[in-house]
């Protein structure tokens, strides 16, 4: 089973918010969605469940039409993390609910995980931690047994103990049931351990979908330069994100042989390459979101 | 279908049950006032339990579908194996078709335990009744289809029966020509109208539904292409309410035309949030 977005865009507020994003989503997988504040990760999940209808594009499930065949969409599970419509109804009032929409509702497990973390009781959801409302979303996304789960920073704001369940609860279902998650998240650092793949939000389009190991395009290094000032190429092609004294750590997208030519010059002292990551990948795409930025903090200065 | 109806039915449980809770506790509490009152003569009547009844019905089934928007159910259920037009008719099903069920069946067993001779009557009196609280519950369902803000919905519709109901004023409505025609039909031909006019409301309503989204859940008008249409409804609706509900004349009174653009100019501002700039001169004092 594959999940195909294609060519969704979707303006709100006659802003266009999601343009043309297309992706995939096959059994298994687990998928990261990445994006700067405001890209159109939570407008896309949105579209994604049917809860908003795009104004192009359209969202597929084995080549059917998901939005139009209303019956496939059991196989999807997504609710927005904060506040949606479970908060106003106690576990057992929830479980009953959700049972009446997915038809494989695995109620055994539900009950016991649960009781497990001690969620049952009469308490509205309203009562709980913040991080007792994650524990539980993501207990009923998975007791859905729905095929897809779209999960909105699940992980956001939850301590130590409690994220590392949550990852682990991830992985366990994806394992045994081949549930296939996609996770919205900031937290790179989190998703680069658990996830198969990321995809990059930027502008409202997929700009890039990366395993953090396969990523040949982006280098990070560590350069000494002899110059008084850092050379005007790394900020122009790449992105520093450390700087102190003649040394500065670089990121770079798109690499090539005119760049390694560049940094094996006489302006360098030495250069390092160091092992990338998903947070570097992102800083990369963003790079001259970054350097504009500094840019305009250096004009306003 | 089957599966929209379950659905709702679980998630609004406890408020359905509630509904039926508050009717049998009004036609306990009703019946034993009346018994103390008067023990051998009931003074129900037919029209009378079923308006009163009806009324409490919709106005709690009013306050459950404002309440599914800001609970986020609806989000929720547009995300699930039911279409938005299954969940139309499921609300209809619940929130209106049932309790007019079972307040028909309660009007009647009170028909024939108080009018037993003239049950004919009293039937015709039950249908007039549903049907004009029907009306205005198929008016709220309407309204809350086309605006999207809780407080703008309430005021939408206080205004659009207000207007229609002086709209329809008996006293001057000699005059108007549309007001004599209604009030001069017989019952039957009035009845079929309303039921006509339902049929129709209910059909634009669930036309609008099936293209909602919960993005324009903030919008005062879900439909853009009903943003004009409204502001001229406001208008013209003021000045017809005030000429033909109250003693205002079009020639010697300017003062409802400036009702009148008052409110579809406040309509405007909702609709089409201008931006308003004050001239510069006042901008620098400022």
């Amino acid at each position: 089973m594959t999940l195909t977005i294609a060519n969704i865009s979707k303006k709100l507020n006659k802003k266009p918010v999601i343009e043309n994003a297309s992706f995939q989503i096959n059994e298994g997988e687990i998928v990261g969605l990445v994006g700067r504040n405001g890209a159109g990760k939570t407008t896309l999940f949105r579209i994604i469940s049917g809860e908003i209808l795009p104004d192009f594009g359209s969202v597929g499930l084995d080549d059917q039409d998901y939005h139009r065949m209303v019956a496939l969409h059991d196989q999807l599970f997504y609710v927005d993390m904060p506040n949606n419509w479970m908060t106003n109804f106690n576990s057992q009032q929830v479980k009953r609910i959700v049972q009446a929409s997915y038809e494989n509702f695995d109620t055994s497990w539900y009950d016991q995980q649960i009781t497990r973390f001690k969620l049952d009781g009469r308490q509205k959801l309203k009562q709980y931690s913040k991080g007792m409302r994650a524990l539980f979303t993501l207990i009923v996304s998975f007791a859905s047994n729905a095929q897809y789960v779209l999960l909105d920073e699940p992980l956001d704001g939850l301590d130590v103990l409690v994220r590392d369940e949550v990852k682990r609860l991830i992985v366990e279902r994806v394992t045994n049931q081949n549930t296939s998650v996609l996770i919205a998240s900031h937290n790179l650092v989190e998703l680069d351990t658990l996830t198969d793949r990321i995809l990059l939000l930027k502008n409202g389009t997929i700009i890039r979908s990366f395993e953090v190991d396969g990523e040949q395009d982006i280098k990070k290094y560590q350069v000494a330069y002899r110059s008084e000032t850092l050379p005007a190429f790394l900020s122009e092609r790449g992105m520093v994100i450390a700087h102190t004294g003649h040394v500065a750590t670089v990121i770079f997208d798109h690499f090539d042989e005119a760049l390694a030519i560049k940094l094996a010059g006489p302006t360098f002292q030495f250069i390092e390459e160091l092992p990338i990551n998903s947070e570097d990948i992102f800083r990369a795409s963003f790079s001259k979101d970054g350097y504009a930025w500094e840019r305009e903090t250096e004009i306003g200065k | 279908m089957r599966q929209a109806i379950k659905l709702y039915y679980q998630i609004n449980r406890r408020q359905i049950w509630s509904q039926w809770l508050i009717v049998l506790s009004f036609i306990i509490l009703g019946m034993a006032n009346d018994y103390i009152q008067a023990p051998h003569h009931l003074n129900f009547t037919s029209s009378g339990v079923t308006g009163s009844l009806l009324g409490i019905l919709f106005f709690i089934s009013a306050a459950c579908i404002l309440r599914d928007k800001w609970t986020h159910i609806n989000t929720w259920l547009f995300t699930q194996n039911i279409s938005r037009g299954q969940l139309f008719l499921a609300k209809v099903i619940w929130m209106m078709c049932l309790p007019i069920v079972v307040v028909v069946v309660i009007g009647l067993g009170v028909a024939l335990i108080t009018h037993p001779h003239s049950l004919m009557n009293e039937v015709v009196d039950i249908i007039s009744t549903v049907l004009t609280n029907t009306v205005s519950l198929v008016v709220f369902l309407l309204i809350i289809s086309i605006i999207g803000i809780t407080w703008q919905r309430i005021v939408g519709y206080v205004f659009v029966m207000i207007t229609f109901s002086s709209a329809l004023a008996v006293e001057r409505g000699n005059k108007l020509a549309w007001v004599k025609l209604l009030t001069d039909l017989n019952t039957t031909y009035t009845n079929l109208l309303m039921l006509c006019l339902i049929v129709v409301l209910l059909g634009f309503t669930y036309y609008f539904y099936k293209q909602m989204g919960t993005d324009t859940d903030e919008e005062a008008v879900r439909i853009p292409m009903l943003k004009w249409p409204i502001v001229i409804f406001v208008f013209v609706m003021t000045i017809v309410g005030l000429w033909t509900g109250y003693s205002y004349d079009i020639e010697d009174n300017w003062s409802m035309f400036v009702l009148a653009a008052v409110l579809s100019g406040t309509t405007y501002y909702f609709v089409f949030k201008p931006t308003i700039q004050l001239p510069k001169i006042f901008r620098r004092k400022m």
